[in-house]
């Protein structure tokens, strides 16, 4: 299970980034206005964080692959890698709304 | 290479085998495997069968609704057309979406994965065989039940997605939107069942040494596909439930007037919705990244990222619901948030596109009927793609939403990216089951017929949209523009009917399925899968060493087809399969697979009784019927832990396996796990509907019954988890009374988990709060009854317990049965706790 955790890191911190942000401005929306200043800096807090996670697979899968492995691990490390970079990207392009309006 | 479960790779050099195998060996094998006679047609369980079968029931529901699709455009051809009447226009559109959606894209692509797999994973067959034969006869018996409302003007009249309130009974009296409701929720059961059976068969019952890089690219396809139905159908099954249930008994969860909001459904139903989309397409993208290559003798470029662009669709396909919900009010930012992930989503699609076209550049592609389904597909799905990222811009959705622009989109999508990629892969695929193949010459009309028709019906659309017509009107007036462009699409659809039916003909012509002898590799595709097979899939079971094991080995199908492989005979004089472990798939044990008997089947017929008796509220027979089912499941789970003759078999070239696990090793376990998955998606989704509603009018929430309760409920909850837990250690200690006393323990286990329901239900009773009054009474009561259906299914394993004890089947060699059983109980005792604790914690006060 780890293993899988592994590969699919980067894709389950973006899972994790969109949910929240959706969640953090219906809460904002409850709580006060969606686009209430102080909510925005929360997602965006938020938003950082799961950056910086999705980077933190992304570099260590690259480790990884720098090690040499069976072809499995490889794979593995390799799917690690595209996925943790993939989360970066559409972590920030999911960002954008926040940080440049909307 | 590191080992995953302690099995020494090395073993595998054993392989290719030298030599003659003993003579009588694949008669052993035919005479397990054998072919049903009369009245077995019925009761059969091989892939082989019941593939067919689904994927014929599957195409029938195809042509069903394709002819209310071509009943629908003669009448929108000239304006102000009386060819069909309003209520019956809004049914057809309504059963037309439904069939497709539910009754033909779903099942053909699960029908398609319950076909090929067990022969490209290099298994016997797939780990659950009755399960895929009872969600067979499941989905055909409720998908026929469900379309023969439209005979007698029963059926749905409310849309695919049935939005209340609309649907609700002010707006929907009688029985048509129940025939959804229960018909489809019924259904979605038949396709979780089915999606189990493919996520356990993908990942334990792989050939040895398939290890994850060397997994064909279909097979992770169907493993991503049924790794989201199990996260995305229950919230299908949660809304048809609650909509049920405000239309039976008043619950107003969707009712404004009592604190429910009908946005609730469009969330609870887009949160499905949505991922259907491409629950449809991923398996439709398999097929394509297996048929490409094979038509351009070329391996597939980028097969890395093609995979990790089919995982990075799977997970997105649960982030962009919303925006089907763009022009409901949400919050700007919300929007936008969806907006950008909507966008985000053509990346991963764009990645498999250009991996295909940089196939076909770099091969020499044949343009056969699967290679010409295949490119046109292509071709279709990206012009779908495109308006898709048009109408993932807000203010062009705002502009384009109900109007024919969108019936133009999802087709692009839905036909470029799951029908002619069906099509591509029946006549890619067909060899492999039919005596014949199809016809080239008539294939190839076929696909131009549909190419022609498929455009000349939808792209006019666009402009209708355009220039406002909306969606789901039965007739229009002259004079606006829409008389021409409806014409055509009229027309083009009458041209894929032909295809259609020139398609039927050519079937009826050449396909014979079930046959001494299949019609062979005609492709020179490089799976498994054209390894020459008899009922008993493979031959042996070969050690992978390549993605492209066909083409990189030549000599792998003979050495198969000659036995020089693992389990070139029956190692137990049972039907078998090798189950392997999931990175590497090195082998674990030897799992014997059950015969056939006509329980499931039987089982099939009652729970789908039990449904269409509720939708005629018809209650005692539902009842009676219900327990018939429960009957028949019960009589077919008993026989599944049966004693072992011998604790190891060899599997071939002196390699020896256990022929019995338990626990998280088991493929039993695993299906167990996956089950609860999806009923703690539904618990979570009932939460979410619970807090929803309640931010929608915090004010009228009333206070919780006492903390006093809520400790007793958690307190028993966490009691029988810990009996259960420990029932099955007991069990494990093989001492002379362990039986009596672990079934003991799982009967105390089973009786709290009950009365710590008994004892939350009784404390909302006594609060005063009722599920017909308010929202709050309603998902409060929605969360207790969800939780009393699993308190029932844990008495009833209480006494199976028992009944399993008094047979002489509680002993320590196998505890696979309590393994089970305990888990649900401690995943029911789990859910109890949250059912206790969150209605009295949130909101507080």
């Amino acid at each position: 299970m780890r293993r899988w955790a592994w590969m699919l890191g980067g894709l389950i911190v973006w899972f994790v980034h969109f949910m929240g942000v959706y969640g953090i401005a219906s809460l904002a929306d409850v709580v006060s206005r969606a686009d209430d200043p102080l909510w925005r800096m929360i997602g965006l807090a938020f938003s950082g964080a799961c950056l910086l996670a999705a980077l933190a697979i992304a570099g260590g899968a690259a480790r990884g692959l720098r090690r040499a492995g069976d072809p499995s691990a490889r794979f593995g490390d390799q799917l690690a890698l595209l996925g943790g970079g993939v989360a970066a990207l559409a972590i920030v392009w999911q960002a954008l709304p926040t940080v440049i309006g909307y | 290479m590191k080992s995953e479960t302690g099995f020494d790779p090395a073993l595998y050099d054993r392989f290719p085998t030298q030599g003659e195998r003993p003579p009588g060996e694949l008669k052993e094998l035919e005479r397990i495997w054998c072919r049903p006679k009369g009245w077995q047609w019925i009761t059969a369980i091989n892939n082989n069968y019941i593939g067919v079968y689904y994927v014929g029931a599957a195409m029938l529901f195809f042509v069903l609704a394709g002819i209310l699709a071509v009943l629908m455009r003669t009448q929108l051809a000239m304006p102000l057309n009386g060819f069909l009447p309003q209520e019956t226009y809004n049914q057809f559109f309504t059963v037309h979406g439904t069939t497709m959606m539910f009754l033909f894209a779903v099942p053909a692509v699960e029908a398609l994965g319950v076909l090929l797999l067990p022969q490209m994973l290099g298994a016997r067959d797939l780990p659950f065989p009755r399960l895929s034969a009872y969600a067979f006869w499941a989905y055909l018996i409720g998908g026929l039940f469900f379309f023969s409302s439209i005979f007698f003007g029963l059926a749905p009249n409310g849309g695919w997605f049935m939005y209340p309130p609309l649907t609700s009974t002010a707006w929907s009296p009688g029985i048509n939107a129940d025939f959804w409701l229960l018909g489809i929720g019924f259904i979605e059961i038949s396709a979780i069942a089915g999606a189990i059976e493919i996520i356990v068969g993908v990942l334990r019952t792989r050939a040895p040494g398939m290890t994850l890089d060397k997994l064909p690219i279909f097979a992770w396809a169907m493993l991503i596909f049924a790794g989201m139905i199990i996260i995305a159908f229950p919230s299908i099954i949660l809304s048809t439930l609650l909509l049920e249930l405000e239309r039976a008994f008043g619950w107003p969860f969707f009712d404004a007037l009592k604190g429910g909001d009908p946005l609730l459904w469009q969330h609870l139903f887009w949160f499905f919705g949505h991922p259907e989309v491409y629950i449809i397409f991923l398996p439709a993208a398999g097929a394509m990244s297996t048929i490409i290559p094979a038509m351009a003798r070329a391996p597939l470029v980028g097969h890395r990222l093609v995979v990790l662009a089919m995982l990075a669709t799977g997970f997105i396909s649960f982030g962009v619901w919303a925006h089907h919900m763009f022009t409901t009010g949400m919050p700007t930012i919300s929007t936008s948030f969806f907006s950008a992930a909507s966008m985000a989503v053509s990346v991963p699609a764009g990645i498999q596109v250009f991996a295909w076209i940089a196939t076909i550049a770099a091969g020499r592609m044949r343009f056969s009927t699967p290679g010409l389904f295949a490119v046109g597909g292509l071709t279709i799905f990206v012009m779908g793609g495109l308006t898709g990222v048009m109408v993932a811009m807000v203010p062009f959705d705002w502009q384009a939403h109900d109007s024919y622009f969108i019936v133009a989109h999802l087709h692009y999508v839905l036909i470029g990216g799951m029908v002619f990629p069906m099509f591509a892969a029946i006549y890619y695929w067909l060899p492999m089951s039919s005596a014949r193949p199809l016809s080239e010459r008539l294939g190839k009309w076929v696909f131009w017929l549909m190419f022609a028709g498929m455009h000349l019906t939808f792209l006019p659309m666009h402009l209708t949209g355009l220039m406002g017509m909306p969606r789901r009107v039965y007739t229009y007036l002259p004079d606006r523009g829409w008389e021409i462009p409806n014409l055509i699409s009229t027309l083009g659809s009458f041209l894929f009917a032909v295809a259609v039916l020139l398609w039927i003909i050519d079937m009826v012509r050449n396909f014979r399925p079930f046959g001494e002898r299949d019609a062979g590799n005609v492709h020179d595709g490089p799976g498994l899968e054209w390894i020459p097979t008899g009922l008993y899939s493979l031959r042996s079971i070969p050690v992978i060493k390549s993605l492209y094991p066909l083409w990189d080995d030549p000599s792998l199908s003979r050495d198969v087809a000659a036995g020089r492989y693992f389990l070139p005979r029956s190692a137990t004089g049972e039907r078998e399969t090798i189950v392997t472990s999931t990175l590497n798939a090195e082998p674990q044990y030897l799992q014997r697979m059950p015969m056939p008997s006509a329980w499931h089947v039987w089982a099939a017929i009652f729970t789908a009784g039990f449904f269409m008796l509720l939708t005629v509220k018809a209650w005692w027979p539902a009842v009676i019927s219900g327990v018939l089912a429960v009957y028949c499941i019960i009589q077919w789970c008993w026989f599944l832990d049966a004693p072992q003759p011998d604790e190891t078999a060899d599997i071939g070239a002196g390699v020896t396996v256990p022929t019995y696990a338990s626990g998280p090793s088991s493929h039993g376990w695993w299906a167990m796990v996956i089950t609860l998955v999806v009923g703690g998606m539904v618990a979570a989704l009932m939460g979410f509907s619970y807090v929803f509603l309640w931010s929608r009018n915090p004010e009228a929430w009333l206070p919780s019954p006492g903390l006093a309760s809520m400790a007793a409920v958690v307190a028993a909850n966490a009691v029988a988890a810990g009996l259960a837990w420990g029932a099955c250690r007991v069990l494990r200690m093989d001492r002379p009374r362990s039986g009596a006393i672990s079934t003991l323990m799982m009967l105390l286990a089973a009786g709290l988990v009950v009365g710590a329901w008994g004892v939350d239900l009784r404390a909302w009773l006594e609060s005063g709060l009722r599920p017909s009054v308010s929202a709050q009474g309603a998902t409060v009561y929605a969360l207790l009854s969800w939780h009393g259906f699993f308190a029932a299914v844990a008495a009833l394993m209480g006494l199976y317990a028992v009944l399993r004890w008094l047979a002489g089947h509680a002993v320590a060699a196998r505890p696979s049965t309590w393994d089970l059983i305990a888990v649900f109980l401690v995943y029911s005792a789990g859910q109890g706790a949250f059912v206790a604790l969150l209605p009295r914690l949130f909101p507080g006060g």
